[in-house]
């Protein structure tokens, strides 16, 4: 905030009109008041002067940094610099357009507490889905007449499971459970896929979906086996992401950077108050970390970022070691 | 140094008493009050410059409580020293 710029020149003919001495009295006056007050910052290192505030040389200590451009840490040296405190007469008069608002205190819920309510509300949905499907095998197996479309399930095996919508299943509610389910299942088909040790989880699958072919009265049956299938894939998804990557192949690299993203170290969620600079001063100490993290998560503006996004932060290692 | 003996040596430099020199310092002081309040900026020939920088409001968390607080926006007043002020910092004021 700056509308005009004031000299020492205008500050001497304020002090001139004010207090009526000479135009040559008031310009040496305010020079030496300059001049007394410079020399003495410089001799005692601190200066106070009442209705204005105090002024101190503040020693800083050596630091280590990072060059911004080649990555490289460099050296900052010891150096004094000069602080000023204003007195809190000038800080008020200055803040007095702003005089009127006060701290407040917010009354939502932490961002913490949300997360951990989260958390707890998705352990509870997942032995939802169970009880409720094994529920269904009993309302189900009352003859009923059942509105499955002739060509419904596929022969592909991933979008036999990726289209049980087709499948009508009595209770509404339980449909609902059952597609958020399926979409977890295929998910972890995919890994399945992914993963050749596990092909007989696959064969497994593919009987099931014959089998559901073959007779579309024992689809409880199904339903049961799917389970059975989900839960050992779990098993597999598991190990999968706990198993340690040693490669940085599968990750995203800087070019020009001194690093490479060899892992993720850390989820966090984009928050207010949250920026990605802070992320890299937490984890890596320094803010010149900040383009690991946007390659890392494919940022294509880093000025905005929707809230509770995650962040992946990556593990790095030095390059050419 | 405190306040007075700051007005003591300037008062001995101008060859004033102590007490015209402490209400000529007030004259200035209220001045340059009175342009930061109006939102200019005060260049002080080589030693710096004062000027009023506007403080966005920002949300800040007690670490304790976890409690999460507005601050409003501010103006406060801030001061750059020159360049020749931070050579001779670095030359004569550092211990």
């Amino acid at each position: 905030m700056m509308d005009k710029r004031i000299t020492l020149v205008e500050l001497a003919e304020f002090l001139r009109q004010r207090s009526h001495i000479s135009e040559e009295d008031s310009v040496k006056f305010v020079n030496t008041f300059v001049e007394v007050l410079e020399q003495n910052l410089l001799k005692d290192n601190m200066v106070k002067i009442k209705g204005l505030g105090t002024f101190k040389l503040m020693n800083v200590d050596g630091r280590e940094s990072v060059d911004v451009n080649t990555g490289k840490r460099i050296l900052i040296g010891a150096h004094a610099k000069v602080t000023f405190t204003p007195e809190a007469v000038l800080r008020d008069a200055v803040n007095k357009p702003f005089a009127d608002f006060s701290t407040v205190t917010l009354n939502e819920e932490t961002p913490e507490q949300i997360m951990e309510a989260e958390d707890i509300e998705e352990t509870e949905t997942v032995e939802d889905v169970e009880t409720t499907v094994n529920n269904e095998t009993e309302v189900t197996v009352e003859p009923q007449e059942e509105i499955v479309p002739e060509t419904a399930p596929e022969i592909a095996i991933p979008d036999a499971v990726v289209t049980p919508e087709e499948v009508t299943i009595p209770a509404k509610p339980a449909k609902k459970c059952w597609w958020i389910f399926a979409c977890v299942a295929c998910f972890i088909i995919g890994f399945v896929f992914a993963d050749i040790a596990r092909f007989d989880a696959c064969r497994q699958l593919k009987n099931i979906v014959t089998s559901w072919k073959v007779d579309k009265s024992e689809k409880v049956n199904v339903i049961n086996e799917v389970v059975e299938v989900f839960d050992t894939t779990l098993v597999v998804a598991d190990t999968v992401t706990v198993a340690p990557v040693d490669s940085s192949a599968f990750f995203p690299q800087v070019e020009d950077g001194e690093y490479l993203i060899v892992g993720v170290q850390a989820k966090e969620k984009m928050r207010i108050g949250k920026n990605l600079t802070k992320f890299s001063r937490q984890y890596f100490d320094s803010k010149d970390f900040v383009k690991y993290i946007i390659v890392m998560n494919h940022i294509e503006n880093p000025d905005l970022i929707p809230l509770n996004a995650e962040i992946l932060i990556p593990k790095l290692e030095l390059k050419n070691k | 140094m405190n306040n007075k003996e700051f007005i003591t040596e300037l008062s001995s430099r101008l060859g004033l008493t102590a007490k015209t020199c402490q209400v000529l310092v007030n004259g200035v002081l209220a001045d340059i009050s009175k342009q930061l309040e109006a939102g200019n900026a005060i260049t002080m020939g080589t030693f710096g410059t004062f000027d009023v920088k506007k403080k966005q409001e920002r949300v800040i968390q007690n670490p304790v409580n976890g409690q999460r607080m507005l601050v409003p926006p501010k103006l406060v007043v801030n001061f750059k020293a020159s360049t020749t002020l931070k050579d001779r910092v670095q030359k004569g004021g550092n211990k």
